[in-house]
């Protein structure tokens, strides 16, 4: 009987280990920037980004296409892809990190998490290092994701001779697909 | 006197060449595409096939063009300024996404998923991810100022 008992257990135990493993993703993460000027400011979405979180290992990645920010006025759409992020040259953006604190975010419990989040993120050919929290609602099963940090355009390489020195930028999952 | 005359007629003319450029060029909206003649006509399974067999040929070929695509709405997410939909079907992750132009978001909120429809917008690229962190995620066609022509 204790045996039976015990095989049940580590059954059960695995079951929950494997479900904390889920891989989540979607191909329509929001993502906008907000470039502030004196005259007036760039901003844009793209509603395109595909990002996945991998609760076992505590990964997270994006990849989106820098043409597919979609703007109101046709000659700022211009300037972003011609100017400054060289869109035919370099045309997507990428970034990849772990989520430090992994363990303290559980995947299938309701809540409002908050993840610490450490990688490099890959724009206009440069790769630099990225450190950022997230936040990871679990709600009903669901789990979805936000992230705002900024981002020093010179550093990326992209010129700021006309435009604001910075871009804020905010990640938004909505509902991600569990795998 | 005759050179204050000249001076407030040149001040006026500048006045309305810069109305005219701030209005036509600086803040000139992106065309909405609704009524537009589209460059190419095709079929969501047709561009998978074409990007599959050549992806740089492809997007050489519609690099900025004005697409017109028929498919079967695999997701969609509805918002209130703009909606965002996939086309694909269940034989894999790929798709092409459509992000609709908020002028035309009335008729894309009410697309089911599962439908097919047809919808017309810029083409701004393929995003190949292939296997992507341990997933296969085939491919992403991209699309934005998109406008529903037409569902059944």
């Amino acid at each position: 009987m204790k045996k039976i008992t015990l095989i049940v257990f580590v059954l059960l135990a695995g079951i929950s280990f494997s479900f904390g493993q889920s891989k989540y993703f979607t191909k329509n993460a929001s993502v906008s920037f907000l470039n502030k000027t004196a005259v007036e400011n760039m901003e844009a979405t793209n509603k395109a980004g595909t990002v996945v979180i991998d609760g076992g290992k505590g990964t997270v990645a994006f990849s989106l296409l820098i043409k597919s920010f979609t703007f109101s006025r046709s000659l700022m759409q211009q300037h972003f892809n011609e100017n400054y992020m060289e869109s035919d040259k370099f045309p997507k953006s990428e970034f990849k990190g772990t989520i430090t604190n992994n363990a303290d975010i559980k995947y299938t419990v309701d809540g409002t998490y908050t993840a610490k989040v450490t990688g490099k993120l890959t724009m206009h050919n440069v790769t630099k290092d990225i450190n950022t929290t997230a936040i990871i609602k679990v709600k009903s099963g669901k789990v979805s994701a936000t992230s705002n940090f900024n981002v020093t355009l010179a550093d990326f390489g992209i010129k700021t001779d006309r435009i604001g020195k910075t871009a804020a930028i905010n990640i938004s999952t909505g509902d991600l697909t569990k795998l | 006197m005759k050179w204050i005359k000249r001076i407030l007629i040149a001040g006026v003319f500048l006045a309305i060449a810069g109305f005219l450029v701030w209005k036509f060029i600086i803040n000139k909206e992106i065309d909405n595409v609704k009524n537009q003649q589209p460059d190419f006509t095709t079929t969501m399974s047709d561009l998978f096939k074409e990007f599959s067999a050549g992806d740089s040929i492809a997007k050489i070929k519609y690099n900025g063009k004005l697409l017109e695509i028929s498919g079967m709405v695999k997701k969609i997410e509805v918002g209130d300024s703009a909606t965002v939909l996939n086309l694909g079907d269940t034989a894999s992750e790929s798709v092409v996404i459509c992000q609709i132009d908020k002028r035309n978001n009335e008729l894309a909120k009410t697309l089911k998923e599962k439908e097919t429809i047809t919808v017309k917008g810029h083409f701004s690229g393929v995003n190949n991810l292939g296997e992507f962190e341990g997933i296969n995620l085939g491919i992403n066609i991209e699309m934005k100022d998109c406008a529903i022509i037409n569902k059944k």
